[in-house]
């Protein structure tokens, strides 16, 4: 009996002094519950659901170089994207994907249809309701890898590895208000894999959703800034994703 | 959701400039590079040896004749002007390159010790010219190219944020050191010099009656030769320099070495004025034309600046030139530009998505891989042009250019003439600090095909054809004529695999 009391104290004891790190991990939200709070915060599934597209209109600056630039990003479902940017004294750099096929546009590199990895992954970024909703089917792996300080907050970080494009990435959020405010990523690039850090902030109800309205990007010793200053929710229609006439012969038929 | 794109650090590196940062002194002269005042103040991309903000000129150089005084200056300097809070500039130039140098020896330096010895100098300047020569000293002590303080007058244009660059006239010649002497290497036909019958093989003499040869003497001792070129080519540039409308004198001799005083007045520049960001207005302009040699046809393109200005018309140019036999690249004096672009061209010539060079910086590594141009300007589908192409290089041929002519010449898709280029080849930006003058500095190394830095030995030609005062005053352009001769007798010859 004394024994028992002895290991049942023991177990008393070492339940006591259990490290608190692990008292925090045995406490950690799953990832898709942290994501669910998310989805929850920003105008809840079914609000995302209906949505059939999303267009941003943003001013970029990159303060390094002193340049600024005025963007338009339209996103639709299933899968399809066009992104524009203008540059004074560059001109225009546009990119997109009809969802089976991905290009690249700009004055200094021309016209250009990405592949593999490249293709993969911009396919993936353009994924409509996997973005909006990190559907769990979209993802191979989905780890909360604990709280940790982001851009002056307590986050949760989680790892995302994508089904298709094996594309890891972390998604930071909030532990306060459950946003996301923040992500890295390595993205693959025609001139190789790039590390990237972004800081999500600023949302605004938009249509009865919350969009991020600021994100600065970092990657090396350059930042980028992009504030967006509209959203329009549900406008888009075929011809925003057009592939441009300087793109189609360059699809093989 | 929120913009996601992972063109975004394309952009950045596409944006990475690859620019002499010797084109942006004091002023902004008519053509490509200012003007650098007086020794001492003069120094080019990379720091004259030995290594200080002051270079050292020769021993007992006699002294500058009164006509060589700071001529009309195209930007109005604020050298003069009282600094405020030069210690706050000094920390954030020093910082900027503590965090950004790819290499984290920064060339041997101590950094640390820099910042200590030369911050005190900083504590005590006075004007913004005082603040200057105490940040040139420092970015000094790398003894790299591609670092240097750009002045904001200078950055900005001028004139409130202008951008376009005061006057910007052209009197339609350029120069070379040839023989120990400024002179005469290309004058434009049509233009005010040859209206006024100068031609190849001049020597400048003087500028507005300043000798060249005396300011020529005070550079330092011990430079090597491509370095004193290009020293000889900002300063009698920088002496030539001018708005439209404005006229002077210049003192030429001729292939006799007579007496050949001429009155020009400077023309329009040729072509726009570029400006991206913090870099100060730049000219820009491209030509090309068509020529017969021995029956076949031959195309020639030649550009100045890698600005995305001119992306649009190479391209049209290449779409003029598609049928020709062969072509030849005149880049003699391009100083470089937007390092992105190389790739774009490259792709003008390569069937195959080959990398010209890497570059590394701190944290990553991304190759300059060439993008295969598979349609036309009229959105038509063709496949980069086959046939041999030559690349015509200088001393005066300096970063994004080296990277392009040596990219190709390593992946053996170019034969180059001419003449060893600059060496100065370092990915580089400029950033503006807090008394609004811009830091330009280098990011990142530049590794050719072959596994050598571009920066220092730059690009050898495949056949070395220096300038001769001979050829030149025969009315021969040697290297252009030995790489249309290379091309006229090429077969078409399939792309590099």
């Amino acid at each position: 009996m004394l024994l028992l009391k002895s290991v049942r104290s023991a177990l008393l004891l070492a339940a006591l002094t259990v490290p608190t790190s692990t008292l925090a991990a045995q406490a950690l939200p799953s990832a898709e519950a942290v994501i669910a709070k998310h989805v929850a915060a920003v105008g809840g599934k079914e609000a995302l659901k209906k949505l059939t597209s999303v267009r941003q209109v943003a001013s970029m600056e990159l303060p390094s170089m002193g340049m600024t630039a005025e963007a338009e990003v339209t996103m639709g479902a299933p899968n399809r994207m066009t992104s524009k940017m203008t540059f004074p004294g560059i001109g225009e750099i546009v990119a997109g994907t009809d969802g089976q096929v991905a290009w690249s546009l700009n004055p200094m590199q021309g016209p250009r249809l990405l592949a593999d990895k490249e293709l993969a992954q911009t396919l993936d970024q353009a994924d409509f309701y996997g973005n909006l909703l990190y559907e769990t089917d979209r993802f191979a792996s989905m780890t909360n890898e604990g709280i940790v300080d982001f851009a002056g907050e307590k986050a949760y970080k989680l790892k995302l590895v994508r089904k298709t494009s094996g594309l890891e990435s972390w998604q930071y959020f909030s532990v306060a208000s459950g946003l996301q405010i923040g992500t890295e990523s390595s993205m693959v690039t025609e001139m190789g894999t790039i590390q990237s850090s972004t800081k999500i902030s600023g949302y605004k109800d938009f249509g009865g959703l919350m969009f991020p309205t600021r994100t600065e990007m970092s990657t090396g010793p350059q930042t980028m800034i992009m504030t967006i200053k509209e959203v329009q929710l549900n406008s888009a229609g075929t011809d925003s994703f057009a592939i441009p006439a300087t793109i189609q012969p360059l699809i093989k038929k | 959701m929120f913009l996601k794109h992972a063109q975004y650090p394309t952009i950045f590196v596409g944006l990475v400039r690859f620019v002499c940062p010797s084109v942006y002194r004091w002023r902004m002269p008519h053509r490509l590079l200012p003007l650098l005042l007086a020794i001492p103040a003069m120094y080019a991309c990379r720091p004259a040896t030995p290594v200080a903000g002051v270079p050292t000129p020769r021993a007992e150089p006699p002294p500058l004749p009164a006509a060589c005084g700071v001529p009309a200056s195209a930007t109005v300097s604020r050298a003069g002007e009282a600094v405020v809070d030069p210690v706050a500039t000094f920390d954030t130039a020093w910082t900027i390159i503590r965090r950004s140098h790819w290499d984290t020896t920064y060339n041997g330096v101590d950094w640390v010790a820099v910042r200590d010895e030369l911050r005190p100098q900083a504590v005590r300047a006075r004007t913004r010219g005082e603040l200057q020569a105490v940040l040139s000293e420092m970015v000094g002590r790398l003894r790299q190219s591609h670092f240097s303080v750009i002045p904001q007058e200078v950055a900005d244009g001028a004139s409130g944020g202008s951008t376009a660059p005061r006057g910007g006239g052209a009197l339609g010649f350029e120069t070379r050191l040839v023989e120990g002497r400024p002179m005469v290497t290309r004058v434009d036909t049509g233009g005010p010099a040859w209206t006024a019958g100068v031609r190849t093989g001049w020597v400048v003499e003087t500028v507005r009656g300043c000798p060249m040869a005396a300011r020529l003497a005070r550079l330092p001792a011990g430079l090597e030769p491509r370095r004193v070129g290009l020293m000889a080519y900002q300063i009698v540039t920088g002496a030539l320099a001018g708005s439209e409308g404005d006229t002077m004198t210049v003192g030429f001799r001729d292939g006799r070495d007579r007496p050949r005083p001429r009155r020009l007045t400077h023309g329009a520049a040729p072509g726009s004025v570029a400006k991206v960001g913090n870099l100060p207005p730049l000219p820009a302009h491209l030509t090309w034309q068509r020529v017969r040699r021995d029956g076949r046809t031959l195309g020639i393109i030649r550009f100045n600046i890698w600005m995305p200005v001119l992306a649009a018309q190479f391209d049209a140019a290449m779409d003029s030139l598609r049928t020709a036999d062969a072509l030849v690249l005149d880049l003699r004096g391009n100083v470089g530009g937007i390092g992105g672009m190389s790739m774009g061209v490259a792709g003008h010539f390569l069937d195959s998505a080959y990398a010209i060079g890497t570059m590394t910086q701190r944290g990553s590594t991304l190759n300059f891989v060439a993008n295969p141009r598979r349609v036309d300007t009229r959105a038509r589908a063709v496949t980069p042009f086959a046939g041999p192409l030559a690349i015509v290089v200088d001393a005066m041929s300096v970063s994004t250019t080296e990277i392009f002519a040596g990219g190709l010449q390593a992946v053996r898709r170019a034969t180059v003439f001419g003449t060893q280029t600059a060496g100065e080849a370092l990915p580089s930006v400029p950033e503006r600090l807090p008394n609004g003058d811009i830091l330009y500095h280098a990011v990142a190394d530049f590794i050719g095909p072959s596994g050598k830095p571009v920066e220092g030995d730059g690009v050898m030609p495949d056949r070395v054809i220096p300038l001769t005062r001979r050829a030149l005053l025969d009315g021969h352009d040697a290297a252009l004529e030995a790489a249309l001769f290379w091309a006229a007798r090429q077969s078409g010859r399939p792309l590099a695999p």
